[in-house]
């Protein structure tokens, strides 16, 4: 079968069930149900037998507690990003339990997350399901088909819709908690491994069989706020040595790029933004924590200065370059999924106007609607831009797996304008391509590429090309900069995947939009 | 056009590629290209054709040539190619 | 020209990024940038590079080894084909200008190139550079800019640098004789610490120069708003 991107796969996946194929970003809007949640009720401690404690003393008792057993999906969050030690703890349990065929459910999995691959290997673990995966040795794992069952990408609007309606089901969640109570209450910007807001794991407390808080700080009853998960929400807690490194929050890319042809990249951006009149009164504003990306807001704030522009808010991962505006007063709100950097963290502690939003509420489509639909100004990053502007984050061009969806495809489908934002030659490849090796978000989502060798504008905003007919910004089209580059690079030979399909990329409304084949 | 010695020229950086030619003990040139796996699997061939042309140009019969890329262009890898021959003649 | 930015030449990355500054020109560095062992390879990379990347929004020019030394020569043989705009003629004297343009006419020549296309720009690094700044401008009609270099300059003359003041003499005479003979001038590249860059660019635009050198990409914006 194909779907409306002319994607090929079959209408049954093994490992993964039937195929609902992807029918336009816009097309799947109604009305829905989602599944109820098993309860298991606490007696109070006044009951004799005396009632139940939710501490466990290990974790053997805990597994006892819940009867772990094999088949189980466990949902995990990724906010100490690759600095979390609770699912590679908690799968360690796990296999020396002798435990199989478990279902990972994680939100992200970072470098630090490399002993999984061995329980891939034993059969402990033989699917995954992910928001964001960092390439690395699991994704290499995925890509070269150890997997039993083909992982599943969905996007961080995408994971709590399919927990809500029962897509997927979540057996035991474990919350990686920064600081907890006796009695569940878990505060996520306090403690040794502070890691500020704990919002992908939210649908896993509301829809789990059992929910487990995990911390290496135990505090008194209760704990001291902001609680962000509360004692109803919370079967067990586990006290272990250390819940993570916060030192690896700030892992990865999320720094504005000192690079000068980055800063130039999004100072054009910045400028394409002005000149098509998004910075204004009540503008909104996210950006991808990418170097250049990052950017893009250090020059939009310069802009607001200069023109005395108060913005409504800012959303999604937050870094300090967010938290700043908050405190200029460039902005009024922030809207919080993720804190990538301890900056933030402190922040979302202190201060009210920096709000903690749920994954359902960042960007579920099938929510009585999510943050997303409020955005004007979504800044991306991509692997590769096809000529109708699909974007892929998910594989390389060698279809080798480097990352996945996060809140990609929720905040291109949301915004008013998405800018992709990337140097065009990365190496000697060319980021614009004929077609991109995976879809991940959908090209009449996309609106503008801006690249260090010229800006395409999607021809479906003709309102854009419109406004910026006259603009002395270097536009062109997204032809030219696929041919610009490949006069430089030459044209790139095909890369042959076998018929296995190691990956499925779900769209953030449960659609199949690409799947990823083993490359040969 | 006669290789006397071994000769490298070019540098690990990015963009560049480190070519080292050997005389050949056969006639001919073979090429032997290592890098990334994802510009190699789209673009090695052409490196590679790149690279003999190179010498083939320059009149050079018999080598043994490595290459060590760190994603460079054609002219990149012409230059290193050309500059590796001419400090083995 | 108001900007022209250094680059080593022996650096594709830096090749192939260099239009992307915004700087006027690109001054394509085979001498200080590049170390003697790797004279042979640079050459053949910025021959390259002029060949298959396209220069064609900014001005593209050479800065040899010093005349006298046998890169030289060895320089402008292999990069006069591939057509920059300009050479660079470094310790200029009208003897050494004379002698780049003939070598010019050579490559020009041999290669069907219209002659006098390559144009030179001498750079004026010693005290008797300066005093006879106008005779180097007038020892080939391919002269259509001049270049100050000040740390040579005050190397030459044994004086340490020690800000703007010591270089207005050499500047205003250099500026001074650019102008009568209609050609632009380019000071000298900035060193000290970066926000100095703009005292010193409108000091020398004070002066009369027309452009100055980018030492890097960093300097180049500062500099086309000075000389604006």
């Amino acid at each position: 079968m194909k779907n409306v991107l002319g994607r090929e796969f079959p209408e049954y996946i093994e490992g993964y069930g039937q195929v609902k194929p992807f029918i336009g970003a816009y097309n799947s809007y109604g009305d829905r149900t989602t599944v109820g949640a098993k309860r298991r009720s606490v007696k109070p401690a006044r009951q004799t037998p005396p009632g139940e404690e939710k501490l466990c003393q290990s974790i053997e008792e805990l597994f006892d507690r819940i009867g772990v057993k094999d088949g189980m999906t466990f949902g995990f969050h990724h906010h100490l990003r690759n600095g979390d030690h609770v699912l590679n703890l908690v799968m360690k349990a796990a296999a020396e339990r002798g435990l199989k065929d478990l279902h990972v459910a994680a939100t992200g999995i970072f470098g630090c997350h490399a002993p999984l691959v061995d329980y891939i290997k034993s059969g402990v673990i033989t699917q995954i399901s992910c928001s964001y995966i960092s390439p690395g040795p699991v994704a290499k794992a995925i890509t070269s088909g150890l997997l039993q069952k083909p992982a599943i990408f969905r996007s961080h609007g995408g994971r709590p819709r399919a927990i809500e309606s029962g897509d997927m089901h979540i057996d035991v969640a474990f919350a990686a908690s920064p600081t907890c109570d006796p009695y569940g209450n878990i505060n996520g910007t306090h403690g040794k491994s502070a890691c500020g807001v704990l919002s992908y794991i939210f649908p896993d407390t509301e829809y789990a069989d059992y929910v487990v808080a995990v911390t290496d700080n135990l505090v008194a009853y209760p704990a001291p706020p902001p609680i962000q998960i509360t004692q109803d929400k919370v079967d067990f807690i586990l006290v272990v040595d250390s819940i993570g490194d916060p030192a690896g929050i700030a892992s990865g890319t999320t720094r504005v790029t000192t690079d000068p042809i980055g800063l130039r990249i999004a100072e054009s951006a910045a400028a394409l933004l002005d000149e098509a009149g998004y910075i204004k009164d009540g503008m909104s504003l996210q950006t991808g924590a990418g170097g250049a990306s990052l950017a893009v807001a250090a020059f939009v704030r310069e802009r607001m200065l200069a023109g005395g522009v108060v913005g409504a808010f800012g959303a999604g991962g937050i870094t300090s370059y967010f938290v700043q505006m908050l405190k200029e007063g460039l902005l009024r709100a922030l809207f919080d999924v993720q804190c990538f950097d301890l900056d933030s963290v402190k922040s979302a502690g202190e201060n009210p106007a920096h709000m903690l939003m749920s994954g359902s509420l960042y960007g579920n489509p099938h929510s009585r609607g999510a943050v997303v639909n409020n955005l004007d100004i979504m800044i991306l990053g991509a692997t590769e831009v096809d000529l109708d502007f699909n974007v892929n984050v998910v594989t390389g061009s060698d279809g080798v797996i480097m990352g996945a969806s996060g809140g990609h495809n929720d905040c291109s489908a949301g915004s008013k304008i998405a800018i992709v934002v990337s140097n065009l030659l990365k190496g000697r490849l060319c980021m614009v391509r004929d077609r991109v090796t995976t879809v991940t978000s959908p090209g009449e989502t996309i609106d503008v590429l801006v690249t260090d060798r010229g800006i395409a504008i999607n021809p479906l905003r003709t309102d854009l090309l419109e406004k910026l007919k006259d603009s002395n910004l270097p536009i062109t089209d997204i032809k030219s900069l696929k041919e610009f580059g490949e006069n430089l690079t030459g044209k790139p030979e095909a890369v042959e995947f076998t018929d296995k399909i190691v990956a499925v990329v779900e769209y953030r409304d449960g659609t199949v939009i690409d799947v990823v084949r083993q490359p040969k | 056009m006669k290789l006397v010695r071994e000769a490298t020229a070019g540098a690990t950086e990015a963009g560049d590629i480190v070519i080292t030619v050997l005389p050949g003990e056969a006639p001919g040139i073979t090429v032997d290209l290592k890098g990334k796996s994802v510009v190699l699997k789209q673009f090695g061939n052409q490196m590679k054709s790149v690279i003999k042309k190179t010498a083939e140009d320059l009149g050079v019969e018999s080598a043994i040539i490595k290459a060590q890329d760190n994603a460079a262009l054609d002219y990149t890898i012409r230059a290193r190619t050309r500059c590796a021959i001419e400090r083995a003649i | 020209m108001k900007s022209l930015m250094i680059v080593n030449a022996n650096n594709p990355k830096i090749l192939l990024d260099a239009v992307l500054y915004g700087a006027d020109g690109i001054l394509f560095d085979l001498a200080e940038s590049v170390p003697d062992t790797e004279k042979d390879a640079a050459r053949l990379l910025l021959a390259e590079a002029l060949n298959f990347l396209d220069y064609s929004s900014v001005e593209a020019v050479v800065r040899p080894n010093r005349p006298g030394e046998k890169d030289f020569e060895l320089d402008l043989l292999a990069v006069g084909p591939a057509k920059p705009c300009n050479f660079i003629v470094p310790a200029a004297t009208p003897e050494y200008v004379a002698q780049a343009a003939a070598l010019l006419d050579r490559v020009e020549s041999e290669n069907n190139l219209p002659a006098g296309a390559i144009r030179l720009i001498p750079s004026i690094d010693s005290a008797a550079g300066v005093e006879n700044v106008a005779a180097v401008i007038a020892a080939s009609p391919r002269v259509n800019a001049v270049i100050f270099d000040a740390k040579n300059f005050l190397a030459d003359l044994g004086a340490e640098a020690s800000g703007g003041e010591q270089l207005v003499y050499a500047r205003s005479k250099i500026a001074v004789a650019c102008h009568v003979a209609g050609i632009a001038s380019l000071d000298t590249p900035y060193a000290g610490k970066p926000d100095g860059l703009t005292a010193d660019a409108e000091a020398a635009k004070a002066l009369g120069f027309t452009g100055k050198v980018a030492s890097d990409g960093k300097q180049v914006k500062i500099i086309n708003s000075v000389f604006a």
